[in-house]
């Protein structure tokens, strides 16, 4: 339950359900198990271009699904993400 | 942590930041990379040269850099969708890493609050119009720039001196978000935000970050809805004094406290809409504004890039 209204998997259409079921395609790919379009991708569902616009940066992140974990870099992306979070006191 | 385990980075790492994300003793690339970040999140206007080589000295290459300001972008968006959609961490009943949310709450205040003495990049514009200063080397042969140019030259007119201070990312690169976020911010994304109201949340964004990348574009934005240019250095209740009614007024303290206080947006900030009549598509593009506008901004003060000649609005 967020602060505002959410369009869950079943109800949403074109563009916005597109976008879940790549969100969840993605993210079931790089853990090896169904997981569900995440809430966070919902928050903005009823003004779809900012679900898409994260949407698009799951899809670069995650080269499109195909790649997950980056830990052979010196400062993977994901841990860019986590420090940020944390610096902004947000622990979703 | 099924996340964590699932990048290999060790628990304990992650633990050490999220208790202290200002102190942790982390060495080595990553440690120099929290540094950087914390800065970048906080006070991205204080970023200057001794930071990026502070980087180059632990041993991330340019490439690194930028794809570290374009990540923290990325997550700038996501932190504020997180907070303004009051959504948490499913596992852990909204403690991820049980430690106390207040602790944060209190330190970023006093980075962000304030007591912050502004450094305003205004002067930047001033002082050297039209000539970029990027503090990282650029690639403009890269293929995945070549790619973003070509999009950015027909949709404006030509290549933002933003995506140019980028062009030397890693593969995969995450350029076309940063084009994403330059093509949302041209206007709000409901009819529930009026052009006017858009341009200024934009404009308290920015206020927020010191970030005068954008201030071409935002006045420009501000000429075409019919409303004065914003000022240089707000002496007054800048929201206050542009209001023209209580929404207004309600829409201008929503981007301020989204910009500056994102944590302490609660539940009543989205009633509060309701009640008004604007709804939760106003306050959602009030909210994706905000977080795009801060990810342009703190990458721009970041990497010393000076606002564009023309302002960045479709040419079509």
């Amino acid at each position: 339950m967020g602060f505002v209204r959410m369009i869950e998997e079943g109800e949403a259409t074109g563009l916005l359900a597109e976008n879940y079921r790549l969100v969840s395609e993605r993210y079931s790919h790089g853990l090896g198990f169904h997981l569900p379009t995440p809430e966070l991708y919902k928050v903005s569902s009823i003004v779809p271009a900012y679900t898409h616009a994260l949407s698009e940066s799951q899809r670069l992140l995650t080269g499109d699904g195909q790649h997950y974990c980056e830990s052979d870099a010196a400062v993977p992306r994901l841990f860019a993400g986590f420090c940020v979070a944390a610096l902004s006191a947000c622990f979703h | 942590m099924v996340l964590s385990q699932k990048i290999s980075l060790e628990d304990g790492l992650l633990r050490a930041i999220a208790d202290d994300p200002e102190n942790a003793a982390i060495p080595g690339p990553r440690g120099a990379a929290l540094r950087f970040l914390a800065k970048f999140t906080r006070r991205s206007w204080r970023i200057g040269d001794a930071d990026l080589e502070a980087l180059r000295k632990a041993g991330l290459a340019d490439e690194d850099i930028a794809d570290l300001c374009q990540m923290g972008a990325i997550q700038t968006l996501a932190v504020n969708q997180a907070d303004g959609g009051g959504i948490w961490f499913p596992e852990a009943g909204g403690d991820a890493v049980g430690h106390d949310r207040a602790y944060y709450a209190g330190a970023q205040e006093g980075l962000t609050g304030a007591g912050a003495a502004p450094t305003r990049g205004r002067g930047a514009i001033e002082g050297a119009p039209g000539a970029a200063a990027f503090r990282i080397a650029t690639d403009p042969d890269a293929a995945p720039y070549q790619e973003q140019a070509r999009r950015a030259q027909t949709r404006w007119g030509f290549v933002p001196k933003l995506l140019r201070a980028l062009s030397k990312g890693r593969e995969p690169s995450l350029l076309p978000f940063q084009q994403i976020a330059l093509e949302l911010l041209e206007a709000p994304q409901s009819a529930a935000l009026t052009p006017r109201q858009h341009a200024l949340v934009r404009a308290l964004a920015a206020e927020a970050s010191h970030g005068a990348y954008c201030e071409p574009t935002i006045q420009q934005q501000l000429v075409r809805a019919g409303e004065a240019p914003a000022g240089d250095a707000p002496e007054t209740d800048w929201a206050k004094a542009r209001a023209r009614d209580e929404r207004d007024l309600l829409v201008f303290r929503f981007a301020e406290k989204a910009a500056r206080n994102a944590y302490k947006i609660t539940e009543k900030d989205a009633a509060r809409f309701r009640d008004a009549g604007l709804g939760d598509e106003a306050y959602l593009d009030v909210l994706g504004t905000v977080g795009l506008q801060l990810g342009i901004d703190r990458m721009a003060n970041a990497l010393g890039v000076a606002p564009d000649a023309h302002p960045l609005l479709d040419a079509a």
